[in-house]
């Protein structure tokens, strides 16, 4: 039986479908809940963790195990995010979608009880208050309680970048939470 | 209203302290009352952001997760949308579209570099490219590159920016700006530190 990544990978690159599938429910809700947080709602979210799940299975024969796959993985999705909320900003700028994206919601969701869903609309509530990258690194380093020289891997940011983001970031969370 | 001791404590939080000013915060934190509440009620605080976790969530969309992206790459797989000639012609209709909009929003004196980088990025652009933007915009499964260019050149004009439309020379992987100072990484992080800590108090970050 294969256990490590490593193990998984190879088997999958040598045409072990079901290695990519253990690596992929291994991975799946991690990547979501990056996601859910970076974007703010479960339709963005579950859009760009399918994404990532495709892009794993399609780029894994270029992961050279240089760095962890879990820090490849979450670069990926980070990146995915990012570039997502670009988007929004960009159709924002222009127009072509006044709905403030953040607030996309539906009635699918992955909470059901009420207790639950007040939470998550908290939590999206502050994190939208950030800027993108004060927000990777404020859900990088408290909620994955990744160390700084481990997210400078996943967003490609010197750490005493991070240090200031992360400054700013529960700086703004402080004063938010002091007004409520 | 913003409390006096909160800057202080924030650098000791970010890791923003040199060894001597972390000694010396925790030693003041061991005497002074005021800074020790005000620390533990911001530290309480992030704690409780952390608990802001669903303790149930919709375990069918996780177990239909990966059945579903197999489901949608064999889809993807078999859908052929355009041949090469209409991909081509396409691409050009949607440049063209582009920079009207580009036009309409900024006048015609901002946007010329925009235009010259939006034209080049789809004459240089190649089938195997255009196939990806254009896969991308019906179904959102090719990578971002190309379409992170022209929003950046879409973008930069609508910013009133001049800069040059090349995502490689401006910014770095995660899509931020080496105008920054992220991009620097010719000091040692002690050094790093430094800096960041003095423009934050110049309030310059």
């Amino acid at each position: 039986m294969v256990n490590s990544d490593k193990e998984l990978v190879k088997s999958f690159l040598d045409g072990n479908q079901e290695a990519f599938n253990i690596l992929a429910n291994k991975f799946k809700q991690k990547i979501y809940w990056h996601s859910r947080r970076m974007l703010g709602n479960h339709l963005d979210a579950d859009e760009v963790t399918q994404e990532v799940l495709i892009v794993m299975y399609e780029k894994l024969t270029t992961f050279k195990f240089d760095s962890s796959l879990f820090t490849w993985i979450y670069s990926i999705t980070n990146r995915r995010c990012l570039n997502y909320i670009k988007k929004r900003n960009v159709k924002r700028i222009f127009s072509i979608d006044s709905e403030d994206m953040t607030e996309r919601k539906s009635d699918e969701d992955l909470v059901k009880n009420f207790e639950d869903g007040e939470k998550l609309e908290k939590l999206d509530k502050l994190l939208k208050y950030l800027p993108a990258k004060q927000r990777e690194i404020f859900i990088l380093r408290n909620f994955e309680e990744l160390s700084y020289a481990e997210i400078s891997k996943i967003t490609g940011k010197s750490v005493g970048g991070l240090k200031a983001n992360y400054f700013h970031a529960i700086k703004k969370i402080t004063e938010m939470n002091d007004e409520e | 209203m913003k409390n006096k001791y909160d800057d202080y404590i924030f650098r000791y939080l970010s890791d923003l302290l040199n060894e001597n000013e972390r000694n010396e915060f925790e030693s003041e934190l061991k005497v002074d009352s005021n800074l020790q509440n005000r620390f533990e009620a911001i530290r309480s605080n992030l704690k409780n952001i952390k608990q802001l976790i669903p303790a149930d969530s919709d375990s069918v969309y996780f177990s239909n997760l990966v059945p579903k992206i197999r489901e949608r790459m064999d889809s993807g797989r078999s859908r052929k949308i355009f041949s090469g000639t209409v991909k081509k012609a396409f691409g050009f209709g949607l440049a063209a579209v582009l920079v009207m909009i580009v036009v309409l929003q900024n006048g015609e004196d901002t946007i010329e570099p925009v235009i010259e980088s939006v034209t080049s990025l789809f004459e240089s652009a190649n089938g195997e490219e255009l196939n990806e933007f254009i896969e991308l915009r019906y179904s959102d499964l090719a990578d971002y590159d190309l379409i992170s260019k022209i929003d950046l050149a879409i973008y930069s004009s609508a910013i009133n920016e001049q800069i040059v439309v090349n995502d490689e020379d401006m910014y770095d992987h995660a899509g931020y700006s080496y105008l920054g100072l992220d991009g620097i990484n010719d000091i040692n992080e002690s050094d790093e530190d430094e800096i960041y800590a003095s423009l934050i108090d110049k309030k310059i970050l």
